[in-house]
């Protein structure tokens, strides 16, 4: 079931002030967080997160795109890396 | 539109190309008449119907195959060799590597690089400090991470023009934007 909208999206309130802080400070740094089940709201845009998958911290960088998704969606618990091939024609998009 | 189906601007042709390409891999034969059903590992598979030889490559040892058919599907390709007629033929290339040379390689859009130009590449920050070497590239489902090998760990770096400032891949140098707590994680 989805969540009321009476309550609005949960946001993580200890990182939401963390980046609260550094917006006010016109500063950047990254962020560890666990906090996976938190709606990205605007104001995290242009921030980095290291958002831990439950073995290591991953860190992505927030972008317009990804708000209103949950931090946890980016950072998989399972990795499935059975297809890398080294020499392939995979291109890295920047 | 590109020659490739696609609305990206080629502006670049690739460093660093390795002598030949991987762009699949053999699954399984499909039916009985030597058909192989492959696994693509190009960004565009529709590539293939312009392709006219492809390598197969099993352990090491390389054999070149004119193509005689292309069917794509949105999960796997279906192609037909001339060499190889039936499926007991076909079995014997299953989990063989699809290669081209790298003449045939695509060439790049602005912001984009080929793993393989990437990987090897050293990195350093903008203050000149060194940090490692570029030794893998996580797909992520936000965005790509360089894995990068510094001092016995791995850091990864999130490949964003916010932070990865400039890679010259002739010099095989790239130069990230350090942010206080990306190289503690």
């Amino acid at each position: 079931m989805a969540r009321s909208l009476k309550k609005g999206p949960y946001i993580d309130d200890r990182l939401f002030e963390r980046i609260e802080q550094l917006n006010k400070g016109n500063q950047k740094k990254v962020i560890k967080t666990w906090a996976r089940r938190c709606t990205i709201p605007p104001e995290f845009v242009g921030h980095t997160l290291a958002i831990h998958n439950g073995n290591k911290f991953i860190p992505i960088f927030i972008t317009e795109n990804m708000v209103g998704h949950k931090l946890g969606e980016f950072a998989p618990t399972r990795t499935f890396r059975g297809h890398t091939e080294k020499k392939a024609e995979k291109v890295v998009k920047h | 539109m590109g020659p490739d189906g696609n609305s990206l601007t080629h502006v670049r042709m690739p460093a660093n190309v390795p002598e030949f390409v991987v762009i699949g891999k053999v699954l399984r034969p499909h039916g009985v008449r030597g058909e192989l059903r492959l696994m693509p590992l190009t960004e565009n598979p529709e590539r293939f119907r312009r392709l006219t030889t492809v390598f197969l490559n099993r352990d090491g040892g390389r054999r070149p195959f004119p193509i005689t058919g292309v069917k794509l599907s949105p999960t796997a390709v279906l192609i037909s060799l001339q060499g190889i007629a039936t499926r007991t033929e076909a079995e014997n290339w299953q989990g063989s590597l699809v290669e081209i040379e790298a003449k045939d390689i695509q060439p790049l859009a602005e912001g984009e690089l080929y793993y393989f130009e990437v990987i090897g590449m050293a990195v350093e920050s903008e203050s000149g400090q060194k940090l490692g070497t570029v030794t893998d590239v996580l797909s992520y489902p936000a965005q790509d991470l360089y894995v990068v090998e510094s001092a016995g760990r791995e850091i990864l770096i999130p490949a964003v023009p916010a932070i990865v400032q400039r890679v010259d891949t002739e010099q095989r140098l790239m130069v990230i934007h350090a942010l206080e707590g990306l190289l503690d994680l």
